[in-house]
């Protein structure tokens, strides 16, 4: 065979296997290049061990049935419909699909919208990026839902916008529209923009400033939902101005009538118990306190007024607010009766958020159980979408992870990540797909190569890449993150660089 | 052999006039150099191991620490952190990691080492009971100091400074062969060796004395062969520029320090000997379109290939505070393909063996300091809780932790209301 | 453009003079022996295009000639591939920076970046970028603003000299915007949420004004509403009647656009070159004007190059297929200069793309008579017809080539000639004393300083003290030709070099002159030697 046919021959094949390839999913590096969605199936995970974070607590030796997007079935010896995908699931332990009530992992164009003290008009929802690699990253760690929220910078953030990790959906199929509207709020060192390198300094600079700041908006609000509900309609209207229409005022009008539920970034016991006092005078309840460092200080207090804590587990010290953040945070605040969530901030973390929930046992002594359900179901709970997902139940979203052992063990791996009962991350597809991408690349080097006028074009290109950037090709929505509340920075780090440490 | 070990032990201990003898007894012992002994004592005299093994006598007077059903490990020796210089990352005038300038050779971190910080207690009770402590400005940035976790001062601390010079490979130096950060660091480093030189030659009594220059003076050891040379260097391009670099320097024993790259030059770094810190596994993969466990196996690839390397966290100012995590960096890496003694040794005895402490730290053995801890359980896994740890032979009371103390003044709190006592 | 207003400055002591030269001169021209395209899909070999008074007046073969005819005929070689006329092709997105005022000089109502009720003003035509345009084959273009959220409004103009007094078709076109903008001065909004959120909210306004406004001149007995600035010019978007051209980052950038201009607007967007990579997700199909600036190769070491990015390589692959698959999923399709280095190399990627897959007629359309339809203007525009504008572009051979020879452009009857170069044959770098001679107006002197090769060189003019840069200099055989651009028009100077010597014409808006000079320093290059 001569060598040419032999190369058209290959090149005919990886046509082939292309384009066969399709009709499946294969994961990709690119959200848009996965022709279509992983079908919906119906599937039996047998002989494993279920963590329900239900009342049914952990089943040894069950199996789990899904059908049509939904868990169908939790229990012993089920009825498998014919056909059904069968999982042998002997040694593997399964868990509701991992939530994370704070991330900052897929939005494009900034986190902050940091230059009014109030910008609750925007929304994240007008900015998913359904293109970031952390999408898929993350339900290779086990995450199906996730909470994208506007950064601190500001007393009244946006809106935020929980999506499921739908690998290769738009940005509108990511949505979870079951989710309770929710909005970003912020207290303490961020707000009163202590940590800026400040040009345009605002009010206020001060906590009794950021209390008052709340206030004044609540009121503004109500009188202008007075307003609106005040103006008549129909032929009246004709002659009357009508008031304007105010995006702000909108979404602020909307937590007043406890549509919109507050989730409030707080580090310290004192700013926590003033929002709450704030909240409390007009009727409504916090949805949530975020990173909630110094919960175990007014863990009571939550608790009576329905606040839940979504914290960080051992994040202390790198500000000064967050001096007495301690680890046995969430272990204390349970033991108040607060509902405890675990979260992220960070798309490195979020790939290993069952250790963080380990973490709840090693400090303070959370039962194994109960800290599987600080990342599954009490999330999904303080996300108003706790009837939907977070739970191994009839009737549930199937929303699960396979684990190839104990899903708090160091040691374990995630080998399957189910979301809608579509099968989004298998570890061994995962491997397969990696050599399908190798050799596409290759290919596409090669040709670059062979293509003289393509090589001298690009010869006087300078690389993109900043020589210093430890990261490379990345979206900038991928490594976006809150800037104003801790001290991450991914690109610049060069060896210990501690320059860049701590902003 | 090992009675011969006991009784020189016993002699040396009985040699200290008022130090007490401590045997911890009854516990699965892990000496991690070689395998686990099962109800083994630990014999602890002074700073030190005396003797350790499954059938000890116990001489009398010995205080006897019955640890049935526990576990016994070395401690953990961080091998690249910013502990003893930060506090509160956003608070400047509590950090001291980063110094202005390119060259700060003459810099000695272990002056600035804070032996009473806060983070240093919430780190023990963690089971870091050694930090290698860099300095992170400029690129000839200082040298580091292995400290211990405890002690009354920073000269208390010294296990062993300096461990050795500091050198951030100038990422441009990669694709530019006129780089001038490496053309000053080339300079400088010249310029210690005919430093070094005239200073020799003055002091055979052939020259007059050099000008002093603490800079130069402060390279001479590192330019003479004699001090380890750290190398930072990021993606793969640049690590492989940097060891060609330091191969015309003709440096003596180089540890390179290296993101998840350094998987891809594991084959050169095992034929040339050269050591490296793994600088975390927590992180992305360097690119966008590698996959996603790309840093998860980078250990596990060096140990394929025969590196020898130690496991850190990533080091940085931010990374201080939680340098606790670090045996979770050895145990995910576990997850991805590394067996779990290799992960268990690349947190306590290779990064002593790099750091050049493994004669002092990095596993049980007579002869060695006694920093160890005891645990429920295997202390990569998170679940794992750290019951007592003892440094340099003595216990270190674990309630010094703020994190601890707080818990439990917040914890008799939440009880009390919960059962109906006090307000909100 | 300070560049140039001196040598303006300078000549205007001549107060007489540019009327003389502004009188029209009567052209009647017949273009014979080439072959014609009168519009996509319909060519006459050997044909002859009459043109009288901007306007052509026949189109055929075997045409007689008018008496009064200018005919402008080419010698050709045997082999030489055929002249050929084509329509003017029309640039449906010149877009046009304009400056924003300082954030401290925005009065309360308005917001710096909602400037829908923006028109361009003669001051702002944009001299450089029009000949640019047309030396690149264009001979009408939209010229859009390109600074806001919500831009303001676009005008059709000829790409012919004498301004937009000499060359506006139709004002208040459509309304443009983007979503990727940031305000100055660090104010709101600062991230793409915030610019979405403030679009979203101009609309409720643009809305809420025309209401509220209506019902106090009904009722004035009420509180006035607060009057806020440059919405209204939004009423005719909203009602359908104006499109709006949003300029569309990336794939998502697209969705988002759809997903916030209500249905009953006309949206046109300006695309990103990405659009293969999510075409099933629109919801709608709306005309896209889209840029064809593929991107080079990565730049790859070896075949182990680990840097290199896959999503790089496959966008380089897939990029020149985008316009076919556009038009096969049935968008209908404009195409632009736009994000082009310079507007020349529109017509190389135009080649690009047919070799991937788009039909050649349907690109000429993008260019011709669908740009027409869309603005308005395909009763007069687009076509070689009798009774349309004479915009006419000459080509040696096809216009879709890898390497175009456009040889002339023709705007409402006017001829540019776009000489082809040959190599530099001489060195003109140094330093000129020019005298540059105004008819029996008199002399003014200049001096004239290039640097560089004859094939890249850059310098700078100044008269009576006033410097202007040059922004084109070329050596064509023993020819200088250079090319100054200012917001008033060009000055292009050609001048035949003969040692130290220099002899030759220039014009202007202001006409024509004659120019003799001396080297009088040696060129930076000799310096250095």
């Amino acid at each position: 065979m001569n060598r040419v046919f032999r190369q058209a021959l290959v090149c005919a094949l990886t046509l082939l296997v292309s384009v066969t390839a399709a009709a499946d999913y294969r994961p990709d590096v690119e959200a848009w290049a996965i022709g279509a969605l992983p079908p919906q199936s119906t599937a039996v995970v047998r002989n494993a061990t279920l963590w329900t974070a239900t009342a049914d607590g952990i089943l040894e030796q069950a199996d789990l049935l899904v059908r049509a997007g939904k868990i169908v079935a939790v229990g012993r010896d089920l009825d498998v419909p014919r056909g059904a995908l069968d999982i042998d699931g002997t040694g593997l332990h399964v868990t509701p699909g991992i939530i994370d009530a704070h991330s900052h992992a897929a939005i494009i164009g900034g986190v902050n919208e940091a230059t009014d003290i109030s910008t609750a008009q925007v929304r994240i929802e007008d900015v998913i990026d359904a293109e970031s690699i952390n999408i898929y990253r993350q339900l290779a760690g086990g995450v199906t839902t996730i909470n994208l929220l506007h950064g601190s910078a500001n007393a009244i953030g946006g809106q935020m916008a929980v999506i499921k990790l739908r690998w290769g959906a738009d940005p509108a199929g990511l949505l979870f529209d079951a989710a309770a509207p929710g909005i970003k709020f912020a207290l303490g060192e961020n707000p009163k923009q202590s940590n800026w390198d400040n040009d345009h300094p605002r009010y206020p600079q001060t906590r009794p400033g950021v209390a008052q700041i709340i206030d004044e908006k609540f009121q503004q609000a109500a009188d202008y939902a007075r307003q609106r509900e005040a103006f008549p309609e129909g032929r009246r209207a004709r002659d009357r101005v009508p008031p304007r229409p105010d995006l702000e005022m909108d979404a602020i009008a909307e937590i007043l009538a406890g549509v919109r539920k507050i989730h409030s970034h707080a580090y310290r016991a004192d700013e926590m118990r003033m929002l709450i006092t704030v909240a409390e005078a007009f009727g409504i309840t916090v949805g949530t306190f975020q990173h909630v460092l110094e919960g175990y200080k007014l863990a009571r207090r939550m608790a009576e007024h329905g606040a839940g804590g979504s914290g960080f587990i051992d994040w202390w010290n790198f500000k000064h607010e967050a001096s007495d953040a301690i680890p046995y945070n969430p272990a204390l605040m349970a033991m108040a009766g607060v509902t405890v969530g675990l979260h992220s901030d960070n798309p490195e973390l979020a790939r290993r958020m069952n250790l963080e929930a380990a973490k709840a046992v090693r400090y303070g002594g959370v039962d194994e159980h109960e800290a599987v359900k600080m990342i599954t179901a009490n999330p999904a709970d303080q996300l108003g979408v706790g009837n939907r997902t977070g739970r191994l139940a009839a009737g549930m979203d199937a929303d699960f992870v396979l684990w190839n052992g104990h899903p708090l063990s160091v040691y374990s791996r995630v080998e399957q990540t189910w979301v809608d009962g579509r099968r989004f991350f298998d570890r061994e597809t995962d491997l397969a797909a990696r050599a399908a991408l190798d050799a596409e690349r290759q290919q596409l080097l090669a040709k670059v190569l062979a293509d003289d006028e393509a090589d001298s074009e690009a010869e006087s290109e300078a690389s993109e890449d900043e020589p210093g950037l430890r990261l490379i090709g990345y979206r900038e929505s991928e490594l976006a993150h809150d800037q104003f509340c801790h001290a991450q920075d991914f690109g610049h780090v060069h060896g210990i660089d501690f320059r860049r440490g701590n902003r | 052999m090992r009675t011969l070990t006991i009784l020189l032990g016993l002699l040396f201990a009985c040699g200290g006039a008022t130090a007490q003898v401590t045997a911890l007894t009854g516990a699965t012992v892990h000496p991690v150099s070689g395998p686990a002994i099962e109800n083994a004592t630990v014999l602890i005299d002074g700073e030190r191991i005396v003797a350790l093994g499954a059938d000890l006598s116990i001489p009398d007077g010995t205080r006897v620490v019955d640890l049935r059903g526990r576990h016994v490990y070395p401690g953990f020796v961080h091998p690249g952190s910013a502990l003893g210089l930060t506090e509160i990352g956003s608070v400047a005038g509590t950090v001291d990691t980063s110094e202005m300038g390119e060259i700060n050779a003459a810099l000695r971190v272990e002056v600035a080492f804070n032996h009473d910080s806060a983070l240093l207690p919430v780190n023990v009770a963690g089971g870091i009971l050694t930090t290698h402590t860099v300095p992170g400005g400029g690129l000839i940035r200082g040298s580091s100091a292995v400290m211990a976790m405890e002690g009354w001062s920073w000269e208390d601390m010294v296990v062993k400074a300096p461990a050795g010079m500091h050198i951030a490979f100038p990422a441009g130096a990669a694709s530019d062969g006129d780089n001038q950060d490496l053309q000053l660091i080339e300079r400088t480093l010249d310029q210690a060796r005919a430093w070094r030189k005239a200073r020799q030659a003055f002091e055979a009594g052939n020259a007059p004395r050099p000008p002093m220059n603490d800079q130069l003076a402060a390279l001479a050891p590192l330019v003479a062969g004699e001090q380890t040379l750290f190398l930072h260097a990021g993606k793969e391009k640049e690590i492989l520029a940097a060891l060609d670099w330091a191969e015309k320097q003709e440096f003596g024993s180089i540890v390179l320090v290296a993101g998840p790259d350094v998987q891809y030059v594991a084959e050169r770094l095992a034929a040339d000997g050269i050591g490296v810190i793994l600088d975390g596994v927590y992180e992305m993969p360097t690119r966008r379109w590698e996959p996603y466990d790309m840093a998860y196996v980078a250990a596990a690839k060096l140990h394929e290939a025969g590196v020898r390397f130690a496991i850190s966290d990533g080091g940085g100012g931010f990374g201080a505070t939680n340098a606790r995590n670090l045996p979770f960096h050895a145990g995910s890496a576990a997850a991805f393909g590394l067996p779990k003694d290799a992960a268990l040794k690349a947190v306590t005895l290779w990064p002593a063996e790099l750091l050049g402490v493994a004669e002092e730290l990095g596993s049980l053995e007579p002869g060695k300091r006694a920093t160890l801890m005891v645990t429920d359980g295997d202390p990569l896994e998170v679940m794992t809780a750290i019951e007592r740890v003892w440094i340099n032979g003595a216990e270190y009371d674990l309630g010094r932790s703020k994190h601890r103390q707080l818990f439990e003044r917040y914890r008799e709190r939440i009880q009390q209301q919960v059962a109906g006592q006090g307000d909100l | 453009m300070r560049v140039f207003t001196g040598l303006l400055a300078a000549l205007a002591m001549m107060p007489t003079f540019a009327a003389e030269l502004r009188q029209p001169s009567i052209a009647v021209d017949a273009i014979v022996g080439v072959r014609v395209v009168t519009e996509p899909g319909t060519v006459l070999d050997n044909a002859t295009v009459v043109v009288r008074d901007g306007l052509i007046e026949a189109v055929g073969r075997d045409l007689e000639i008018p008496a009064d005819a200018r005919v402008i005929e080419f010698e050709r070689g045997e082999d030489a591939p055929p002249l050929t006329l084509y329509p003017g092709l029309i640039e449906p997105y010149l877009a046009l920076d304009i400056e924003l005022p300082d954030e401290d000089e925005t009065p309360p109502g308005r917001h710096p970046l909602i400037r829908a009720d923006f028109a361009f003003d003669p001051a702002h035509w944009p001299a450089e970028s029009i000949e640019a345009h047309r030396r690149a084959g264009f001979t009408t273009a939209l010229i859009a603003p390109a600074t806001g959220l919500l831009r303001g409004r676009s005008l059709l103009a000829n790409l012919g000299d004498g301004g937009l007094a000499a060359n506006l078709l139709r004002e208040d076109v459509a309304q443009h915007g983007h979503l990727r903008e940031r305000a100055p001065g660090g104010v709101y909004p600062q991230s793409l949420m915030g610019a979405v959120a403030l679009f979203r909210q101009t609309l409720l306004d643009a809305t809420w004004q025309a209401r509220a406004r209506a019902a106090w001149q009904r009722n004035p007995a009420q509180a006035r509403p607060d009057w806020i600035a440059g919405v209204d010019a939004l009423a005719p978007v909203l009602a359908g009647r104006q499109p709006l051209v949003m300029v569309a980052d990336d794939p998502l950038d697209s969705l988002r656009v759809l997903e916030h201009v209500p249905a009953e607007v006309a949206l046109v967007l300006v695309g990103h070159g990405h659009e293969y990579q999510r075409l099933a997700s629109f919801p709608r199909k709306p005309l896209h004007i889209l840029p064809l600036d593929f991107p080079d190769a990565p730049d790859v070491k070896d075949e182990n190059d680990r840097d290199v990015s896959l999503e790089d390589l496959r966008h380089w692959q897939r990029a020149p297929e985008n316009p076919a698959r556009l038009v096969e999923a049935g968008f209908p399709l404009l195409l632009t200069a736009w994000q082009q280095s310079a507007p020349g190399d529109l017509l190389p990627a135009v080649a690009r793309a047919i070799e991937h897959g788009l039909d050649a007629d349907r690109a000429l359309a993008a260019l011709t008579t669908d740009a027409a339809r869309w603005l308005g203007i395909d009763g007069f525009a687009g076509r070689i017809r009798p009774g349309y504008m004479a915009n006419l572009v000459l080509v040696e051979g096809d216009l879709f080539t890898e390497k175009p020879s456009l040889r002339e452009v023709w705007v409402d009857g006017l001829r540019f000639e776009l000489a082809k170069s040959e190599p530099p044959e001489v060195d003109p770098a140094g330093t000129w004393a020019l005298t540059l001679t105004f008819g029996s107006m008199g002399d003014v002197d200049g001096e004239l300083t290039l640097t560089g090769p004859p094939t890249g060189m850059q310098g700078s003019l100044s008269v009576m003290g006033n410097n202007s840069e040059i922004t084109e200099a070329r050596v064509s055989g023993k020819q200088l030709r250079l090319r100054i651009a200012s917001g008033q028009g060009n000055v292009s100077i050609n001048l035949d070099i003969d040692g130290d010597r220099a002899r030759g014409t220039g014009s202007g808006p202001f006409g024509e002159f004659s120019v003799r000079g001396q080297r009088s320093g040696p060129g930076i290059e000799e310096v250095q030697s």
